[in-house]
């Protein structure tokens, strides 16, 4: 009788043909960049890959790497990010179409933002019509005719990649307010590094801890004018954030201050960090708290998290923030769409990275289309982030369906809808059946953008839909992560 | 050429103890816009330094923040204001396909989008503007907002409503009554709807000889005339802006413009008093 222990772990790996695999090509032979991790893992039995598995889950434990989120409770109770050992290996040339495109595209948005704030020369010549613009909740006129030192809005992007089943990389999203998750990717490193030594050392992957000292030098450079040695800090809304752990991870590594908005406060139009030496003077802040808490004297009143008075130092140029407030025009889902004109508008060259076919609801024709056809689509709110509120044609019964027509119908603006995209899958390993299965997976990449200067994270953070079937990725909808791996070919 | 002596006072009494705070005032009459702030002073009865910032239309805010423990805050505002003399009716205007080929420019609407779409108390609802609220094709810019200042003005009853702090346009336009900032805030819903820019302004008014008791902060608007500029319309006492007006700031409504906002660490009850006095010299 064969043990459990002694069965193949890839025994009953099933190779889809409709989706693409990114570990098996279509006759079910392994690409040739996994050809020698594919074979490591399979030389481990079911017991060896568990120890490993479970040495690396107490890494994350020992890190304290958690996260919480906001629809199981409302208490800040916290889990580990479910995290599987078979890397997701992405060889050097695809890397470079990634970067080459990520960077093109954030260049684009950040030009798009800074004209949506002064000129706004792109909705005078009719590209993109300014009703799409002036009605988002996301344009801040506090940020009118005001540029920001160094000319940066989006220091730090997020931008959402799937591979489709025709082998090519899709924009999925872009998010470009503050957006988290980098230090999942530093931390899933670190545990694969442990628990794979020998193997990771056979492969020539690029280094990704040069992440910290890249972001801290993107902060220097957008320093107020005049200052040479800026004081650097991170702030956050506190410990029942759901990314607290990566505000702390981050300002750790960085060796800057984390404050909390009662941490500071502005004087003479400057803002100021209180300390145990008295008041320090504050240069450039790395905010993780959203636009609508920085400032209760100009957005929300009700705010304790942010500064009185910031956004006034802000425009006097006296302090820096990142991201800029009111980049949230340029990531909303409406605007997606019209990602690929604003490049061509901006920098007059043709996207390197696709996007996928948006239909605006506010868009007549669009709109028809969706109603007539929402069994085939993805419905997606425009204004939301971290896949809440995501609708799936082929997934909703009837009533469902009819719901969100009517949902659609009576707030045309809040929705757009997109093909169903068949994200590429990959073997991770399901601890309910003991061995891998195929499952979908995305890749959030990190761009900063400095004064003069630009940079990807070599890697990302590439996140698992662990459940069967499912196509959200998110790790508020349950989704896990792997570390991705840039190599050499 | 007028000089005004303003003096703004206020009180602030908390139920329990303020520990750190922060205060932002728009009180100070702005410089530029036909008229000149001479000179200023100010002091809070927390012997505190204040400062001044520029909010994001540029005017300047006079802030406060403080680590001490206090119920009670006193501020005292003196200035002194040259006004330059304004007749708002000597303006050479443009013809009215003029007018109308510019308010309809694309250009025009998006240079001025910020004051052309409505806020939470400018919102009027569509059925409340009926037929004498429209321009007519008749009518220049002008003379549609003179007719809209004296309708307002004859039809509306000035009366505080106690219920409610702030009441915005719609319900305004039910009750046929309110205060100054409800008129301006009604007013700038009718022209906004015509596609007209409005911005509400806060400042003060000279309301002559006969009133040096006891006044309050005024508000009225100012709308864009196509190839004219920014032009005031007080709806509450039907007046074209002249130079009895002193301005302090504009914005898109009262939020803008509210002249004293506070972010205090207390808890409990807490009242506002404040006075004001504009002296002609």
């Amino acid at each position: 009788m064969k043990t459990a222990s002694a069965k193949d772990l890839f025994e009953n790996y099933e190779i889809d043909i409709e989706k693409f695999d990114e570990v098996y090509d279509t006759n079910g032979e392994v690409r040739k960049a996994y050809k020698s991790i594919h074979k490591y893992l399979s030389s481990l039995d079911l017991d060896g890959f568990k120890r490993y598995n479970e040495a690396a889950k107490l890494s994350f434990l020992i890190q304290g790497i958690t996260f919480a989120t906001y629809n199981e409770n409302n208490q800040g109770i916290e889990r580990i990010f479910p995290f599987d050992l078979f890397p997701r290996i992405i060889p050097k040339n695809e890397w470079k179409h990634i970067e080459d495109g990520v960077i093109q595209r954030n260049t684009a948005i950040n030009l798009f933002l800074e004209d949506l704030y002064n000129d706004k020369k792109i909705l005078k010549s009719g590209l993109i019509p300014h009703e799409l613009i002036f009605s988002s909740g996301n344009y801040l006129k506090q940020m009118l005719d005001f540029v920001p030192p160094g000319r940066i809005y989006n220091h730090i992007s997020g931008t959402d990649l799937i591979k489709h089943k025709d082998g090519n990389y899709y924009v999925l999203e872009d998010n470009v307010r503050c957006p988290s998750g980098v230090s999942y990717v530093l931390s899933n490193r670190e545990a694969m590094k442990k628990t794979f030594s020998n193997m990771y050392k056979k492969f020539k992957v690029a280094l990704i801890t040069d992440y910290a000292e890249k972001l801290f030098e993107c902060m220097q450079s957008v320093a107020p004018e005049g200052v040479d040695e800026p004081v650097c800090a991170i702030l956050t809304p506190g410990i029942f954030n759901s990314a607290y752990f990566e505000h702390a991870f981050l300002a750790q590594s960085m060796g800057v201050e984390l404050v909390e908005g009662r941490d500071l406060f502005v004087e003479n139009g400057f803002v100021y960090m209180k300390t145990v030496y008295g008041k320090q003077k504050l240069d450039v802040l790395y905010r993780r708290v959203d636009d609508d808490f920085m400032d209760p004297l100009v957005f929300n009143p009700e705010s304790a998290l942010g500064v009185p008075g910031i956004m006034s130092v802000y425009r006097e140029g006296n302090i820096s923030l990142i991201n800029a407030p009111g980049t949230g025009a340029a990531d909303d889902k409406a605007i997606y769409a019209y990602v690929p004109d604003i490049i061509k508008y901006y920098l007059d060259e043709d996207p390197i990275l696709s996007n996928v076919q948006t239909y605006r609801c506010d868009k007549e024709d669009d709109c028809k289309y969706v109603l007539e056809n929402m069994d085939q689509l993805v419905l997606k709110p425009v204004d939301q982030s971290g896949g809440y509120g995501i609708f799936i044609g082929n997934k909703a019964t009837k009533e469902e369906i009819e719901e969100m027509k009517q949902k659609v119908l009576h707030d045309k603006r809040s929705y757009v809808a997109q093909p169903i995209m068949s994200l590429s899958v990959h073997s991770t390993f399901i601890e309910e059946t003991n061995c891998f299965e195929p499952r979908h997976i995305d890749l959030r990449t990190f761009t900063l953008l400095g004064k003069d200067k630009s940079f990807v994270l070599k890697g990302g953070l590439s996140r698992v839909a662990l459940r069967k079937g499912n196509l959200i990725v998110n790790s508020s909808q349950g989704g896990g992560s792997k570390d991705t791996w840039v190599i050499q070919n | 050429m007028p000089t005004y002596k303003i003096r703004y006072e206020t009180w602030n009494k908390y139920q329990n103890h303020v520990g750190e705070s922060f205060f932002s005032f728009l009180v100070v009459p702005c410089g530029g816009d036909k008229q000149q702030l001479i000179k200023f002073k100010v002091e809070n009865s927390l012997k505190e330094h204040s400062f001044f910032i520029k909010n994001h239309f540029g005017f300047n805010q006079l802030m406060i923040h403080s680590l001490k423990e206090f119920n009670e805050l006193h501020l005292l505002m003196e200035c002194e204001v040259k006004v330059l003399k304004i007749n708002p009716f000597e303006f050479k205007g443009l013809s009215l396909p003029q007018e109308n080929e510019i308010l309809n420019s694309y250009e025009f609407k998006i240079d001025n989008h910020l004051f052309l779409v409505d806020t939470h108390y400018t919102d009027v609802h569509p059925d409340q503007i009926s037929k004498e609220w429209r321009k007519t094709e008749n009518e220049t810019v002008f003379d549609f907002l003179l007719r809209i200042n004296q309708k307002i003005h004859a039809e509306f009853e000035f009366k505080p409503d106690d219920t409610s702090l702030s009441q915005n346009a719609y319900s305004t336009m039910e009750k046929k009554k309110g205060v100054c900032q409800d008129f301006a805030h009604l007013f700038l819903g009718i022209v906004r709807a015509n596609n007209i820019p409005g911005r509400y302004v806060s400042g003060y008014l000279n309301q002559g000889d006969e009133f040096t008791g006891s006044i309050l902060m005024h508000a009225w608007i100012e709308s864009l005339i196509p190839g004219v500029g920014w032009v005031g319309f007080d709806p509450t006492n039907n007046l074209v802006r002249d130079n009895h007006y002193i301005k302090v700031c504009h914005g898109t409504d009262y939020d803008d413009c509210s002249p004293i906002k506070g972010v205090l660490k207390t808890e409990g009850e807490n009242e506002t008093q404040y006075k004001v006095e504009v002296i002609q010299q």
